[in-house]
């Protein structure tokens, strides 16, 4: 049942932080039309200026329109950690509903394969396997999605073995019911809650892991903006100016800090004890 | 207890093996010949075929894991392609620094961590409260990265305290060690600090909301004798147990600051051994780094039976 909607603070936090995610959506994907600029060409007579009329958050050091790149860099990130939290969220539910629904001995097989893949640092595990094979954007959003999945994967696993346990999935049973029907009908909008706010946690998490790779050197390829890119290019002139690194830092931080937010408001709307 | 600690030890030796195997067959997965990569470009056909007889690539796939299996048994993890070292000498150098690094990040995490958790607890609901809510808040969204930057841009770049990157080992001495110790170690801990924060608030706030506490208070115990001897006692559970569930993750921070503040640690050997293809290294660096990991899980599951007696494996 949907209760009635409350102006609690926890609602307003949610209002909030889905307002700013979505202004960075918008900026970054309709500013790029406003700033008529190439994110990648050089201005040799504009290097690390301050912000100024033409450049409002100033040029790094190959005078680059430094806006300009936070709204491409940030695309990026943005398409990253959505597709790849998506992908987790997905393939995670498929693989923890088989686990639970059809139990036993696939079940167990399955979730080793979970423990498997969480049983290692994700950065390092993604350090390894990006390096090896190149940080293109498919490559990214599949080993980014990847290691998410055994999250997903245990949550829907352990949901879906409590929910099995109830009465209703036993009466959808007994009427005949195909598993498609139980799983979609019976299972699925009882676990919902729970893994979606465990979903919310990975596009945190995602954004995170996409622009440490990208500030290792290990991401998307230059000349191509990333914000963890940027980040770590301008710091090599740290001495000189500071507005190379502190907006897309500025950026990628507030980009995070929302996703937080708003997990931790979804988790206190779907859980309330917590 | 003692056969759960057994099938845990077996569990990880199945895990190391499954990691090895994913490390082999992942290398060997590159497209191209791994030899010619190697080499680099342009390089002439009789040193590409001398990689290939170094790393054994002229065998069948079986063989080459069969031969890496019996390495690894004896204790012989290859040399480096570059230097031609063994790898069995280089890592374990290495290490000493990464772990140097998590233990003094945890530390200050703890530090400054717990005692900010009590301030915020004690005075639930203050102004003081909801600032120390606020600023662990933020500093949990912030990237690890940006944070070491800007320690290194204040303390460094604009008041010159601390130098901003480098290692200089405890023989050439301890002040420039732990001088250049301290802006990393903050950065690696400041995430965990916040975990912190946040655990012994919540667990502080519910202890001092039970009837015990009360009821010691009503019986005319005094409040500091109510915090200090009841209740911080049974809230630092959950704050320890969670903290070294934590520990572990200290690992993948520590990859982002070893690049920033130039240390030379597993994670920068990790990354500096990809981009120059030196796999034997990649391979060593990743075993390493998978069993120590493991052996840290191990030992915070056996601790959380130490601390919460409730808990039993069976």
């Amino acid at each position: 049942m949907i209760s009635k909607f409350r102006l609690t603070s926890n609602n307003i936090i949610l209002i909030l932080t889905g307002l700013i995610l979505l202004c960075m959506l918008l900026t970054f994907s309709i500013g790029p039309f406003i700033i008529n600029k190439n994110p990648t060409d050089m201005d040799y007579s504009n290097m690390l200026k301050s912000p100024n009329e033409e450049y409002l958050l100033g040029t790094d050091n190959f005078g680059r329109g430094i806006l300009i790149r936070i709204m491409y860099g940030g695309r990026i990130s943005l398409i990253i950690a959505f597709s790849s939290s998506l992908f987790a969220l997905l393939v995670g539910l498929f693989f923890g509903l088989t686990a639970g629904f059809y139990g036993k001995k696939l079940g167990y097989f399955i979730m080793r394969g979970m423990d498997f893949l969480i049983s290692f640092p994700p950065i390092l595990m993604a350090i390894f396997v990006v390096g090896l094979f190149g940080g293109s954007l498919v490559n990214l959003i599949l080993v980014i999605g990847i290691l998410y999945v055994p999250r997903i994967a245990r949550l829907s696993y352990s949901q879906c073995l409590s929910i099995n346990e109830n009465e209703y999935i036993e009466a959808m049973k007994a009427l005949g019911a195909k598993d498609l029907r139980i799983i979609f009908k019976g299972i699925i909008p009882n676990l919902m809650g729970p893994v979606i706010v465990q979903t919310s946690i990975i596009f945190a998490y995602s954004l995170l892991l996409e622009s440490g790779l990208s500030f290792l050197g290990l991401g998307v390829q230059p000349p191509n903006p990333t914000l963890g890119g940027m980040i770590s290019s301008g710091r090599s002139y740290l001495h000189m100016s500071i507005h190379a690194t502190l907006w897309p830092s500025v950026f990628l931080s507030l980009l995070v800090l929302s996703a937080n937010l708003l997990s931790e408001s979804l988790r206190e709307k779907f859980d309330p004890t917590h | 207890m003692l056969s759960y600690l057994f099938r845990r030890i077996i569990t990880l030796i199945i895990l190391l093996f499954l990691v090895v195997s994913f490390v082999f067959l992942l290398i060997h997965l590159i497209p191209g010949d791994p030899a010619r990569i190697i080499a680099g470009i342009g390089a002439t056909e009789e040193a590409v075929s001398t990689i290939r007889e170094e790393m054994n690539l002229n065998q069948p796939l079986y063989i080459q894991y069969i031969d890496k299996m019996k390495g690894l048994f004896t204790g012989d993890m290859g040399r480096s392609l570059v230097t031609d070292t063994p790898v069995a000498q280089i890592v374990p150098k290495k290490f000493g620094a990464t772990l140097e690094l998590i233990i003094f990040g945890a530390i200050f995490s703890v530090i400054v961590g717990v005692p900010l958790g009590m301030i915020a607890a004690s005075k639930y609901g203050s102004i003081l409260d909801i600032i120390i809510n606020i600023i662990s808040i933020i500093f949990i969204s912030l990237p690890v990265f940006v944070v070491g930057i800007f320690l290194i841009y204040v303390f460094s770049l604009n008041y010159q305290l601390l130098p901003s990157s480098g290692y200089v080992s405890l023989n050439e001495g301890l002040l420039h060690h732990f001088k250049r110790l301290i802006l990393p170690s903050i950065t690696l801990g400041l995430g965990l600090t916040t975990i912190n924060i946040r655990m012994m608030r919540s667990s502080l706030i519910e202890e001092l909301n039970t009837d015990y506490i009360r009821t010691a208070i009503a019986k005319g115990l005094s409040s500091i004798q109510a915090y200090w001897k009841h209740a911080m006692k049974n809230s630092l559970i959950p704050v320890v147990t969670v903290f070294s569930l934590q520990i572990g993750s200290l690992f993948g921070g520590s990859v982002l600051v070893e690049h920033i503040f130039n240390w030379p640690g597993l994670s920068s050997l990790l990354i500096s051994s990809i981009n120059r293809r030196d796999y034997p290294i990649v391979e060593g660096t990743m075993i390493v780094i998978a069993l120590v990991y493991f052996i840290i899980n191990l030992f915070v599951d056996i601790l959380y039976t130490i601390l919460d007696p409730r808990v039993k494996y069976e």
